[in-house]
């Protein structure tokens, strides 16, 4: 028997208050975590929205019936539109007063198109050229599309439908293929399918229309307001939505949530820590007459100390792995519910030794105080002596 | 020469802002082999001479030496030590730790000792046979009757050889007829040659040792020696 089996076997036999401490850990450990993940997750998203796109602006015809949300813009439904955006209106915008800081224009036409089956998805017709160059963070699995019959598909969309990179498949009796599969980007782009633009624009019947433009502005050139003013005037009838607004709104929710994430964190470890102490500081003076017997047998202040603080960090280390997971399964959980999209949360080897190495020693802090008290108690009192 | 020396001890306790003197110079000498009980009424000091004997309660006055060592002159970690090497410790209410099994009780003054864990075993297995306790290793204390965990106790004392056993009225908390299983036990732990210092109450366990130190009011009244302890 060594020391630290002694520990073990308290903890293992004092199940009850062990499983309390456990609690108190997993609880405190689970709710950093989580917090932070979900923090992390969504500061990482914004933080993409301003590097990748930089300063975005978004075109669609003024009109308020809903209709498709894409890109936090809600797109007039199909066939509700005025014929205000065409093809032409590219060119329009190319030749602002400041066109030459516009880096890239993006057309979109959407629309609902049906499987055979009948089973609706929505169509997105794009310039997969400038696409690519608005859209840089785009990973995919499969071949970039080519041609006018390739597909590239959003990741939940191909889970919905159940299709596959190369698979041929057929909408309003033309044969398509999946060029490519879109990795999870915790986006609407995970839940469309993009297509050609003139392709998309005969599939859906809207031709030379277009539902909407992105465009790519070097913001360090002009004030952006100056571009959204320019466009309008170019394209009467069209409102301008300055997607960095509503980045910078996201933002600040971050920020928010960022902010209250750590003041929550805060108050969860120092109830933890005091959680910790009281129970340790109560189980030590249940246990006076056994610190008493060890001492009395030859145990030194040290080993005292060292039974106490081995339990405290086994309770840390175990409490931080169950923590950590529990953590990343509750931030998975809640994404949806704060952030209003699916995030890509799972575990990070870096953040889970973090995690539980971090519980280990707030662990262990938490314990230091109760452990010292312990091993320096009186002998003789401890054995109710005198 | 003595293995335990007691020279001139006193003991004087503050609570509350007043002194209670509870030792009064006190000279004792324990030879090797002895059987020795302490004696006195309850609140004589008995138990807290006992204690200072045990290298766990720093005397006010005086000086303790056990083979030799000046036992308070030690620090405090070294002090543990010693116990560690020299004493067996055999407490009233038994003092198992709940938790561990009778083997485990037995192996925890080893723990800290350079054993391997089956040497432990081996030792801790063979001193509870000794008490006649080898089917009952993987038993918690409270599976175990007062006589039995009595036992255990015991085992835990000697499992280390130490030379000198200290018992604190090892027989008051069980009957007569476990009381006395127990003091055949200390008796035969005593003819191995062991030392055993004892505070009792019960003047039947006086039929089994050598030397009766009566105490009152903190001095030694009288010392009672037997030539020959049956």
């Amino acid at each position: 028997m060594r020391i630290d089996s002694i520990a073990v076997k308290h903890l293992w036999r004092r199940k009850t208050k062990s499983i309390f401490l456990l609690l108190v850990i997993v609880i405190a450990v689970s709710s950093v975590t989580g917090l932070h993940t979900l923090v992390t997750a969504m500061e990482e998203r914004v933080s993409r929205e301003f590097d990748e796109t930089g300063p975005n602006l978004i075109i669609i015809p003024d009109e308020d019936t809903f209709g498709f949300s894409y890109g936090g813009v809600t797109i007039p439904a199909a066939g509700a539109e005025p014929v205000i955006l065409t093809n032409d209106s590219i060119l329009a915008v190319r030749g602002i007063h400041d066109g030459d800081s516009i880096a890239a224009v993006a057309p979109k036409v959407l629309g609902q198109a049906f499987l055979e089956n009948g089973e609706p998805f929505t169509v997105v017709g794009v310039d997969f050229p400038y696409e690519f160059k608005l859209k840089q963070w785009w990973t995919y699995q499969g071949e970039a599309p080519r041609s006018k019959e390739d597909l590239l598909v959003g990741s939940e969309a191909a889970r919905r439908l159940g299709w596959t990179v190369d698979q041929v498949v057929i909408i309003n009796d033309v044969e398509y293929k999946v060029a490519a599969i879109l990795e999870e980007q915790g986006s609407d782009d995970d839940r469309v399918v993009f297509m050609q633009l003139l392709e998309a624009q005969s599939l859906l019947g809207k031709e030379d229309r277009l539902s909407l433009m992105e465009v790519a502005a070097y913001c360090s050139t002009c004030p952006l307001p100056d571009i959204a003013r320019q466009i309008s005037e170019a394209l009467p009838g069209t409102k301008v939505t300055m997607l960095a607004e509503t980045a910078a709104a996201r933002a600040k929710i971050v920020d928010r949530l960022s902010r209250y994430a750590l003041i929550l964190s805060v108050l969860m470890l120092v109830s933890g820590t005091l959680i910790i102490l009281l129970t340790m500081m109560s189980g030590v003076n249940e246990r006076t007459a056994e610190i008493g017997i060890y001492r009395a047998i030859g145990f030194r202040q040290g080993n005292v100390f060292e039974i106490l603080l081995t339990e405290a960090l086994l309770l840390g280390l175990v409490g931080g792995i169950l923590g950590y997971g529990l953590g990343i399964a509750m931030a998975d959980l809640a994404a949806p519910l704060v952030a209003g999209v699916k995030l890509p949360i799972g575990p990070e080897p870096q953040a889970a030794f973090f995690a539980i190495i971090g519980a280990a020693l707030w662990a262990v802090a938490a314990g230091i105080y109760p452990a010292v008290k312990a091993s320096r108690r009186d002998p003789v009192e401890a054995l109710r002596f005198i | 020469m003595g293995l335990i020396k007691g020279i001139e001890i006193s003991k004087v306790y503050e609570s509350g802002g007043e002194r209670v003197a509870v030792l009064h110079n006190i000279s004792l000498t324990v030879e090797a082999g002895d059987f020795m009980a302490l004696m006195g009424p309850s609140g004589s000091g008995k138990s807290t001479l006992l204690t200072i004997l045990g290298a766990l309660n720093p005397p006010t006055q005086g000086k303790l030496l056990v083979d030799g060592i000046d036992v308070y002159g030690l620090k405090q970690e070294r002090r543990a030590d010693f116990r560690s090497h020299y004493l067996g410790f055999v407490f009233q209410q038994f003092h198992l730790i709940p938790y561990l099994t009778a083997i485990e009780n037995v192996m925890l003054p080893l723990a800290i000792l350079p054993y391997s864990h089956q040497e432990q075993r081996e030792k801790a297995q063979a001193v509870l046979e000794k008490v006649g306790l080898g089917s009952k290793l993987n038993r918690l204390p409270n599976q175990l009757s007062g006589g039995e965990q009595e036992r255990v106790a015991i085992a835990r004392a000697i499992v280390n050889q130490p030379p000198i056993i200290l018992a604190d009225e090892p027989t008051g908390a069980l009957d007569t007829a476990t009381g006395q299983e127990i003091m055949e036990l200390f008796r035969e732990l005593n003819r191995e040659g062991l030392t055993i210092v004892m505070v009792t109450h019960n003047e039947e366990t006086l039929h089994y040792v050598n030397k009766t130190v009566m105490i009152k009011d903190g001095v030694i009244e009288k010392i009672l020696v037997k030539d020959d302890a049956p």
